[in-house]
């Protein structure tokens, strides 16, 4: 039952998102930006008995929502398989997402959660920018940034809602799911800021090798150097959800779906 | 005509958003600093504080709460360039090198995000509920009007409507919003601070309608671009569209591409000013600032009603 309220719950702040965003020419000329269902989830639990009216926190997260949408595609706009285009309504969809969150937030008086928003872009901005530079002095704050650039919004959002219970499992699954997704991409020979990085730190000799024209033998170094990291941080988020009772079964599903998803990486 | 007269007079002020705009784009990240830096150095006029700080004097006047207002909408500003110059692909902004061009895309998009939540944080001490509404669906509006900028390339079908529609939500709206704002952080009642809106909006119509000319009037060194240009990259202005109300002139616009050279330009433009677009479009700038003053005059005194006028007087005489 539990199961379907959250679906329901889910179902109804998708549509407002969808809702929100839609903008005729600019959904029929870009690919529909991804809503990521797992933070929606997450924010949900965030607001598990706080009393807030629906209408009020379905724009919470809504906006929430809507900055992460927003930061997303702004990472999208450097990618060299856009059009022009594309690339021109990938900047513009990113400011008007952002413009939609200040106005969701601005209709119901949240001026809080507007600032704290705010603040997350900024720190999210300032680590992008410290891993994509690779403007860090050792990979342990390389992955660092990588993770909070992941993690800030969600991190915030239950900061300002003083619901503390859930955030280090929140951070540790958001993080485990972005190493895998890298992995992902790595694997399929596709560009992964994150194996830069690794590259970057592990092997400084090949910095300005291509990741594609590695040896096997490094990338398969770099394979390992990442899967150490996904070891660490799934016994991380393993460790959390133990340490959790009375976790929504939705919500440990997702856990095991990534776990089974990783297995599959590993082999 | 030059606006001495207005930034000697409220210098302190003025320093003071300057100093403030410095404060504001300071980051962890040294880059991210640099960046905005940049952008900072590149200066500009500063319009729209002026315009906030100005419509505050017709309420109570403190800057502590008014230079909120102020560095967001400049903020805010700043951040558009900085996107709008990667979606152009500048490589030049005040003659000054973009971010875009010396560092890349990826780090432009992200300083202007970090400049963008600056000017959110800057806004969220005003606690006025209203201020929020106002700005936050402008913020909205500007963005729909870039992307409609996007759709309307090229399209020389368009009507004079759609370029009104445009230019309100690509220039006036945010002048108007800062007038608007800058009344409400200053607490004035809504007979004035609706009128400073208009007062905003007409001015900001006439602002672009006069960009829009000296894209063609103006010689490339005052521009920092080839006159056209705008022409050239599909974007369709109003002496644009009143030239191609002659069938002949219109046939010769709507071959215009980015591939067209510069001789072709010049002829277009020679074309456009022989048929009198070029008059017409200054009497319909003169128009909205007249209608700027007039709603000047239904304003209670207040020491900042000179330097309005001088702003729209600029704005009519401007020459690049």
């Amino acid at each position: 039952m539990a199961l379907c309220i959250y679906e329901q719950k889910a179902d109804s702040i998708r549509r407002l998102v969808k809702n929100e965003m839609y903008h005729k020419f600019l959904f029929e000329h870009m690919e529909s930006p991804e809503i990521d269902e797992d933070r929606i989830l997450m924010l949900l639990m965030t607001m598990d008995g706080s009393g807030i009216p629906v209408e009020k926190y379905e724009r919470q997260i809504a906006a929430a929502s809507l900055v992460q949408i927003a930061l997303d595609i702004h990472d999208k706009v450097a990618g060299q398989q856009i059009t022009l285009t594309e690339r021109q309504l990938s900047v513009l969809a990113g400011d008007y997402f952002s413009g939609l969150y200040y106005h969701l937030l601005a209709g119901i008086d949240d001026i809080n959660l507007i600032r704290t928003l705010a603040n997350a872009i900024k720190v999210i901005n300032e680590s992008k920018i410290y891993v994509y530079q690779l403007d860090v002095s050792d990979i342990e704050s390389f992955m660092e940034h990588v993770k909070r650039i992941e993690c800030t919004v969600i991190d915030e959002f239950c900061q300002y809602f003083q619901s503390t219970e859930y955030i280090g499992l929140f951070i540790e699954f958001l993080y485990f799911k972005r190493l895998l997704s890298e992995m992902e991409k790595f694997n399929n020979g596709r560009f992964s800021i994150l194996f830069e990085g690794l590259k970057n730190f592990c092997l400084p000799q090949m910095k300005s090798i291509p990741l594609s024209n590695l040896s096997q033998h490094d990338q398969h170094q770099l394979n390992e150097i990442c899967t150490h990291h996904i070891d660490q941080s799934r016994k991380a988020l393993m460790d959390e959800t133990s340490r959790i009772i009375g976790l929504p079964g939705i919500f440990l599903e997702r856990i095991t779906e990534l776990a089974n998803k990783y297995k599959q990486i590993a082999t | 005509m030059k606006l001495t007269w207005l930034y000697r007079n409220y210098k302190s002020d003025l320093d003071l958003i300057e100093r403030e705009l410095e404060k504001a784009v300071s980051s962890n990240s040294e880059l991210v600093h640099n960046a905005s830096l940049q952008l900072l150095k590149a200066g500009g006029k500063r319009i729209r504080p002026v315009f906030v700080l100005l419509s505050a004097k017709f309420g109570e006047y403190r800057i502590d709460t008014v230079k909120n207002v102020a560095l967001a909408l400049e903020l805010i500003h700043m951040a558009s360039l900085v996107h709008d110059d990667v979606i152009d692909d500048a490589n030049m902004r005040r003659g000054l090198p973009t971010i875009n061009y010396i560092w890349d895309d990826r780090v432009a998009m992200y300083t202007g995000d970090f400049i963008l939540a600056r000017s959110l944080e800057y806004m969220t001490n005003i606690s006025d509920p209203l201020a929020h509404k106002k700005l936050s669906k402008a913020i909205v509006e500007v963005c729909i009007g870039e992307i409609e900028q996007i759709k309307d390339k090229y399209r020389f079908d368009q009507t004079l409507r759609d370029y009104f529609r445009r230019i309100k939500r690509k220039t006036a709206l945010l002048i108007a919003v800062s007038c608007e704002l800058g009344a409400i952080a200053g607490r004035t009642d809504a007979y004035i601070y609706r009128r400073l809106y208009r007062f905003g909006y007409f001015i900001g119509m006439a602002f672009q309608i006069t960009d829009d000319i000296l894209d063609f009037t103006a010689t490339e060194e005052e521009l920092g671009k080839p006159a056209g240009e705008d022409l050239r990259q599909g974007n369709i202005t109003l002496p644009a569209l009143y030239a191609m109300r002659d069938s002949r002139i219109k046939a010769k616009l709507e071959k215009v591409n980015l591939q067209t050279e510069k001789e072709e330009m010049t002829r277009i433009i020679d074309l456009i000013k022989e048929s009198g677009a070029i008059e017409q479009s200054h009497q319909l700038s003169r128009r909205y600032l007249d209608k700027a003053l007039a709603i000047l005059d239904e304003l209670p005194e207040s020491k900042a009603k000179r330097p309005l006028k001088e702003i729209a007087n600029y704005i009519g005489k401007r020459r690049y």
